[in-house]
This record gives C-alpha cells, sequence and structure tokens, in this order.
C-alpha cells in the first residue's frame, strides 16, 4: 500500500491511517521481540506499546540509513531494554566456565521443541540472564554492544550469557 | 563455540517467523497517546476572555430591551421631515471551565492506588489496569528494590531523552506538565514511567481531553434572502460576515461572536428644492493702494448662487443601507465522521442597528434641497430572533475546516416599526460557508 518512505511522510503528517497501517504491518513482528525480552504477555503488552510510542514520537528522527523495519526494531529492543535494565539487581560477574557447551541430548531437545516452549524457557530466565541472551543469540548484538547497551563490561556480558545457557540446559533437562 | 553456534542458529530459527497478533487494547492505546493535540498556544487565552466579553454583550442587549420596553421603537422613526436650510449644500438628513478539585481528586486516587501497588509488589498477586478494564493477575514474585534510579545506557541512551525520575516513582511534577499539556504521554514514556502508568496517564489524558472544553474560532460568510410576512416590503438580498469563537466539551458545543449584518431597503425619498439660476460675484472687501500712478483699489470677491425662490419638488428612487452587529448565542451538536463532521446549532440572536445610510440623488444639478422625506420603511433599533442551521464541517487539515451549512433565521420581533403597517416578523433562508480553526 505504502512504501517506507511515504509511510513515513504520512505519519509524519499524522494521517491516522497511515499510522494504522505501520503499527499493523510491524507490530506482529515487534511484539514477537517484546516476547522475548518479557517475562510475561503483561509486560510485552507494556513494551510494545511504549515502544511504539517511542517509534510514532521520534520517526522524524529516522534518517532513512537502513530499512525501517530495522529502527523500529532497534527502538522496540532499547524500550525492553531500559524497561528490564534497571530491575536487574545483580550484574556481578560469575565464572565464565559455566556452560562450555550444550549436551547433545540438550540440543536434540531443542532442536525438536515448539517455539512457544522455547519461548516460555527463555521468558523464565532471570531479567540479565534473558536480557543478554536475547541481545546475543537472537539480535545478533556482539558482546562490545551489549556492553555499551546495558552499561556493564564485557565479561558481565559473557557471564551472563554462560549462564543463562547453563540455566537453559538445566530447565530442558528438567522438563525432559 | 561450533557448538553453540549451532545451538544459537536453530533457536535464532525458531523465532524467526515468530509473529503473534497483539492484543487490539495495545493499538488503542497508543492511537490516543499519539493523536494528543498539543498544548493550548498563548494566544488561545483570548478566546475565552472574548468568549466571555460577548456574552456579557449578550446579556446587555437582554438587559437593554427589558428595560427599553417598547421606547425604542418610538425612538427608532426616522426623522421624516429634516428641514434642511444651508444655502449652497445638500444634506443627506442621515440620523447623523476540567475543575482542578476533580482532577486532585483522579490524581489523588491514581497516586493512592500506585503507592498500594508499589508496596505490595512483594506480594503475589498486582493489579494491574488494562485500560478498559481491571483485572487481577497472579505475579511471580519480584523482590522490591528501594527507588531504583534508572539505568540509561548505551544505544538506549542515544535514542532516548535524559531519565529525570525515577522509574516506578511518580514524580509530580510530571502530572503538573501533563494537565498544563506542557508534555505529551509520549513524553512521559520517555521519561521512563512505567507503562502502566502511563497507561493510567493515557486514561487520564483522554479523560481530560474530553471533558475540557476545546476552543475553536470560525469566520464566514453567509448571504441571505428574507421574507416578509407584510406584503408591503418586498424580499430583501443581505450578506453577513461572522466571527464566531466556539467552546466544544465531547460533542456539544456553545458558539457566541460578533456577526455584521449587511442589507437594504428600497424606497423614494420626496425632495422639495429651489432650481440653480446662475452665480455672481458678490464683492465683501475693497482696499485702496497708492502708487506712483496714484490710488488703485482692490476688489476681494466671491463667488455667490442664486437660486430660484419657487420650491420644486421631485420624488426619485433610493435605497437604504443599514448594518446591523448581531451577536448570537448558538448551541449544537456534532459528530465527526473521519475528517467529515455533520452539525446541528441553534439559538437566539440579539441584533443591534449601528448604521443607515440613506443616499439621496440630485433634482438637479447645483439645485438646493429644502426638505426631503425619506419614503423608506423604518427600522427597529434593537430585534430578536431565532438562528438554526444544520451542516456539515470537511476537515482540510488538522485545525483547518471548512464548513458548509443552510441556515435559517426567525424573527421574534420585527426588525420594522412596529406602529406602521409594516408590523410582523420575518424569515430568511442563507448558506452559510466558512473556514474554523481548532486551537
Amino acid at each position: 500500500m505504502y512504501t517506507d518512505k511515504e509511510l513515513i511522510e504520512r505519519c509524519l503528517a499524522k494521517d491516522p491511517k497511515a499510522q494504522e497501517y505501520l503499527y499493523k504491518r510491524f507490530s506482529r513482528r515487534m511484539y514477537g521481540v517484546c516476547l522475548r525480552f518479557a517475562r510475561n504477555t503483561l509486560e510485552a503488552d507494556d513494551i510494545l506499546q511504549e515502544g511504539f510510542i517511542k517509534v510514532f514520537s521520534y520517526l522524524k528522527d529516522f534518517r532513512h540509513e537502513g530499512a525501517l523495519e530495522g529502527w523500529i526494531r532497534r527502538t522496540i529492543v532499547n524500550t525492553a531494554i531500559n524497561y528490564y535494565n534497571s530491575r536487574v539487581a545483580d550484574w556481578s560477574e560469575t565464572s565464565i566456565e559455566k556452560a562450555e557447551t550444550y549436551s547433545s541430548s540438550a540440543e536434540q531437545i531443542l532442536a525438536t521443541i515448539s517455539v512457544n516452549e522455547m519461548l516460555k524457557l527463555i521468558q523464565d530466565l532471570p531479567e540479565g540472564y534473558r536480557l543478554v541472551f536475547n541481545l546475543y543469540v537472537i539480535e545478533g548484538y556482539s558482546h562490545q554492544e551489549i556492553a555499551e547497551m546495558l552499561n556493564i563490561s564485557e565479561n558481565t556480558s559473557k557471564s551472563q550469557l554462560s549462564r543463562a545457557r547453563a540455566s537453559l540446559q538445566q530447565k530442558i533437562k528438567q522438563g525432559k | 563455540m561450533e557448538n553453540f553456534d549451532h545451538i544459537d542458529e536453530i533457536i535464532r530459527q525458531k523465532f524467526e517467523n515468530f509473529e503473534p497478533e497483539p492484543p487490539a487494547q495495545v493499538w488503542e492505546n497508543v492511537r490516543s497517546s499519539i493523536s494528543q493535540s498539543p498544548p493550548p498556544s498563548p494566544s488561545g487565552l483570548m478566546l475565552p476572555i472574548l468568549f466571555i466579553a460577548t456574552l456579557l454583550v449578550f446579556i446587555g442587549g437582554l438587559l437593554l430591551n427589558y428595560l427599553s420596553g417598547n421606547e425604542d421603537n418610538a425612538s427608532t422613526l426616522i426623522n421624516r421631515q429634516s428641514n434642511l436650510k444651508t444655502a449652497g449644500m445638500i444634506s443627506t438628513g442621515s440620523t447623523t471551565e476540567p475543575a482542578g478539585t476533580l482532577q486532585d481528586a483522579i490524581y489523588q486516587t491514581y497516586q493512592d492506588n500506585h503507592l498500594e501497588q508499589v508496596m505490595q509488589t512483594s506480594t503475589t498477586q498486582a493489579r494491574v489496569n488494562t485500560g478498559q478494564q481491571e483485572i487481577k493477575v497472579k505475579a511471580p514474585f519480584q523482590p522490591v528494590n528501594a527507588p531504583t534510579q534508572t539505568m540509561n545506557p548505551g544505544k538506549a541512551k542515544k535514542d532516548t531523552p535524559p531519565v529525570p525520575v525515577t522509574r516506578g516513582h511518580w514524580n509530580p511534577g510530571l502530572r503538573q506538565a501533563l494537565a498544563a499539556g506542557e508534555i505529551t504521554v509520549a513524553d512521559a514514556v520517555n521519561y521512563n514511567l512505567n507503562p502502566r502508568d502511563v497507561r493510567k496517564l493515557s486514561g487520564y489524558q483522554d479523560y481530560a481531553r474530553n471533558s475540557i472544553a476545546t476552543w475553536s474560532i470560525g469566520a464566514y460568510f453567509n448571504p441571505e434572502v428574507t421574507n416578509y410576512h407584510s406584503a408591503d416590503i418586498e424580499n430583501t438580498v443581505s450578506y453577513s460576515v461572522s466571527v464566531l469563537p466556539q467552546m466544544t466539551i465531547n460533542h456539544f458545543f456553545i458558539q457566541s461572536g460578533i456577526n455584521a449584518r449587511f442589507t437594504h431597503d428600497k424606497g423614494n425619498s420626496a425632495i422639495s428644492y429651489n432650481r440653480f439660476l446662475g452665480t455672481y460675484d458678490d464683492v465683501y472687501l475693497v482696499t485702496f493702494d497708492s502708487t506712483e500712478n496714484g490710488i488703485v483699489p482692490t476688489y476681494f470677491t466671491e463667488e455667490v448662487a442664486v437660486y430660484d425662490t419657487i420650491d420644486h419638488y421631485a420624488i426619485t428612487e433610493t435605497q437604504a443601507s443599514y448594518t446591523y452587529l448581531e451577536v448570537p448565542l448558538l448551541f449544537g451538536y456534532q459528530y465527526d465522521f473521519g475528517r467529515v463532521s455533520l452539525f446541528a446549532r441553534g439559538g437566539p440572536a440579539a441584533s443591534f442597528l449601528i448604521n443607515r445610510n440613506i443616499p439621496v440623488q440630485d433634482p438637479e444639478e447645483r439645485a438646493r434641497v429644502v426638505n426631503v422625506d425619506y419614503q423608506v420603511p423604518t427600522r427597529s433599533q434593537v430585534n430578536w430572533q431565532l438562528m438554526f442551521g444544520a451542516g456539515i464541517d470537511y476537515k482540510l487539515s488538522d485545525r483547518i475546516s471548512f464548513g458548509l451549512e443552510p441556515t435559517f433565521r426567525y424573527a421574534l420581533k420585527s426588525e420594522y416599526d412596529l406602529s406602521g403597517d409594516l408590523s410582523g416578523s420575518a424569515h430568511s433562508f442563507g448558506i452559510r460557508a466558512g473556514l474554523n480553526y481548532k486551537f
């Protein structure tokens, strides 16, 4: 219906139809992102709402240097980070040697479980683990980038990821 | 590491097409937040003042009319026998607020609930307001970290404004800023208020937006055809220009302002005059100057017109022009259908005759007019009307709309002198078109 440029221009002109179109075009994908970062659907709703309000508020700042979806996704992710970052009580570094590898059985189970089961596993991770796991494993940020985003050290990021993996493996085994 | 990469890839693929449908309420909340109108400009403050002033004029007109009774009819008769005796000159003979306490109550309720929520976060039950209805959800145990200052890290910091407030804690300054329209809910989000708080605020602002009056001002042009019940008066065409501030609460509005209406009556002027016969130079001063050639007189003269002493009569057609200042007080209802809104309005209007002009044509060139008898209907100084209209408003932009409205006007009190044969009310039909600016 609209190209990205047209859509942005119309949204900036406060065209309600265009705003709704933009939301409907990206909300499902972004809701998936929110659900991964959130502990439950209620918090995911909050993040999605807050994120899209930011998207519409700062759309004028979009530089057209990349895809609109990428920009929206980054805004949603940043919203999720802001939402949870302050709740992480302890970013203390722990030994990285917590989970060097997934066991072969855990790997097999991971390959067969549904996306909803996987989502539940991620949602049950503690705040810090979940944040870093999502950012590193699914969003593809490096530890250096994550460290900047969360205002933590690279080592902390690595240790949180390691613990997240260990925790996941443990939960998979428990659920087996 | 290869093991990790492989597993990561499996997980990534699982979420690749993960696109669940978000609840419809989320969009409703987003929409209500982003569609908020900007804070009123200082110039907008003039409108309430103008509105109140207009209202006072209207009430003043009512009182004036009540006190003066029928006297105005007698006093408004045109002087039909205006004797004009000025030599060499022709005279036309022209008569020569949401209450603060309610907001506070709402805020207090909110604040109490919020504090309660903060206090109860260590329990396993939290109350979540979804905007439409309140539901109870089981929430996992979450330790309370006494006021935790929001972190504002890395990339997130680049995309969001500074975070001056503590997350999860209501900042009274924000409430004041929101109430004053200095910031929007979107701004509140960017100050990292908890989204649930924002959701509540959104509801609060929806309430406030719907309950607090919005102001607009319209400028209109309205041609009308007036039909008089008396057969002695021809239908007349009039036109008016008006500036009407409007206060809208929900779908109802009240409108008042100033309307200048221009109309005319056709009639005759019976002129008594003296014919112009010619001029002569009248010496009014002589001076004598001594020169080498003797005494030389200097005559100072002026031209004097000479008129026939016999009165002549002529009847000429004339058109008397009238200007009315009208103060309507209209009540209406409007309903929006996207860019289009339909409305109906009606109410009384006080009409004050502020100017009349009856030109007199010269019966002959340079004639001296002795007397003029105006044979035009005499009009009252004040009259009352009921105005009705229903029309359509089309939004050209967020603030400006174009309105088109058939109008009907019924004169409660005749515009004409009730003592004559021209009594009886009148009614008018017209089309009003104009632009409306929303503040």
